[in-house]
C-alpha cells in the first residue's frame, strides 16, 4: 500500500507513487456524426475538446507548456472523492453529465480534494441520471454538440421512448478503449424498459375503465332524467 | 467547487494496476512550501 503524505510545512514536490491515483469527474458523452464513435468532453474549459478512453492533456490557452502547469488551469481534473463529485453533479449546469471513475496519471498537481493531471484513463462509467430524476438507462441525443460530435444526455426507460438513444454498452462498446459500465447503470436499461412495457397495456386498460365509469355515469343521470 | 490547497506535485506511470484510492491519501490542510494560485483550480474543466 502507498500512503502518500505531505509536508505538513508544505506542499511535497517530486513524488513518485507506484501505481496512478483513483478519481472521480463528471464528463459529457458525445458520439461522432456518424454513430461510429463516441467520446467524452469537459464541461467547462475543455467542452470543445473530445477524449477517448486514455487521453493526455492539452492546454488550450498556451500550447507552449505542459499541463498540469501551476500558474495554468490547464491538465484532467479529478476529484479524490465519490461523494464529492455526486456533489457537484447536481448542479444544474452538470445534470447531463456522466459520472466517471479514472485513474490519473502522468504529471501531476495534488491538491486537498483532487487532481490535475497530465494523462488520464477512464475506468468505469457510474451512475447517471435523467433529468426527470431517475437512474440513466441510456444516452440520448442531448439537442447540442460540437462539430463532428452529437452531446448525449442520460435518459430513464420512460424518457427514452421516442428519442434516438443508445444503451450505456452500446455507448461504451463505440469507446476507443474498454471501460466498465456500473452494474446498476447498465441494468437498468433492460429492468426499465421491462416495467414499462408491463406498465403501458395497464395504463391504457386504466384509462378505458375510467371512460367507461364516465359513460355509465353519464348514461345514469340520462335515465334519472 | 474547489480542489483547495496544493499539497504535492509529482508523476506517476500509468500501469494498469488498481489506481490509489482517496483514503490511502492523507491531506494537510495547512502550510504550504510554494506559493498557490491566486484563485484555487474549480472544477470541473478538462
Amino acid at each position: 500500500m502507498v500512503r502518500l503524505l505531505s509536508w505538513s510545512s508544505g506542499a511535497a514536490r517530486g513524488e513518485r507513487p507506484d501505481r496512478p491515483f483513483t478519481g472521480y469527474k463528471l464528463a459529457n458523452a458525445v458520439l461522432s456524426a456518424d454513430g461510429e464513435r463516441a467520446g467524452f468532453a469537459g464541461l467547462t474549459l475543455g467542452a470543445t475538446q473530445v477524449y477517448g478512453v486514455t487521453a493526455e492533456a492539452c492546454c488550450v490557452w498556451n500550447s507552449h507548456h505542459a499541463p498540469p502547469r501551476r500558474w495554468c488551469g490547464c491538465g484532467f481534473y479529478c476529484l479524490h472523492a465519490l461523494g464529492d463529485a455526486l456533489a457537484l453533479g447536481c448542479a444544474t449546469e452538470n445534470r447531463g453529465a456522466l459520472l466517471l471513475e479514472v485513474a490519473a496519471a502522468g504529471r501531476y498537481i495534488r491538491y486537498e480534494r483532487g487532481l490535475r493531471c497530465s494523462r488520464q484513463r477512464v475506468r468505469l462509467i457510474k451512475e447517471s441520471r435523467c433529468g426527470c430524476g431517475l437512474p440513466g438507462s441510456a444516452l440520448a441525443d442531448a439537442g447540442s454538440g460540437l462539430i463532428g460530435w452529437r452531446h448525449l444526455v442520460p435518459v430513464c426507460g420512460r424518457c427514452v421512448v421516442g428519442r434516438s438513444a443508445l444503451t450505456m454498452r452500446e455507448f461504451a462498446a463505440r469507446l476507443d478503449g474498454q471501460v466498465r459500465v456500473e452494474q446498476a447503470a447498465a441494468g437498468s436499461a433492460s429492468a426499465q424498459a421491462g416495467t414499462d412495457a408491463e406498465e403501458s397495456p395497464l395504463a391504457v386498460l386504466s384509462a378505458e375503465i375510467a371512460l367507461l365509469h364516465a359513460r355509465l355515469d353519464d348514461l345514469q343521470s340520462r335515465l334519472d332524467r | 467547487m474547489r480542489l483547495g490547497r496544493e499539497q504535492a506535485s509529482g508523476y506517476v506511470e500509468d500501469i494498469a494496476a488498481d489506481p490509489i484510492a482517496a483514503e490511502e491519501i492523507t491531506v494537510h490542510a495547512e502550510g504550504r512550501a510554494v506559493p498557490v494560485p491566486a484563485t484555487e483550480p474549480v472544477v470541473p474543466v478538462g
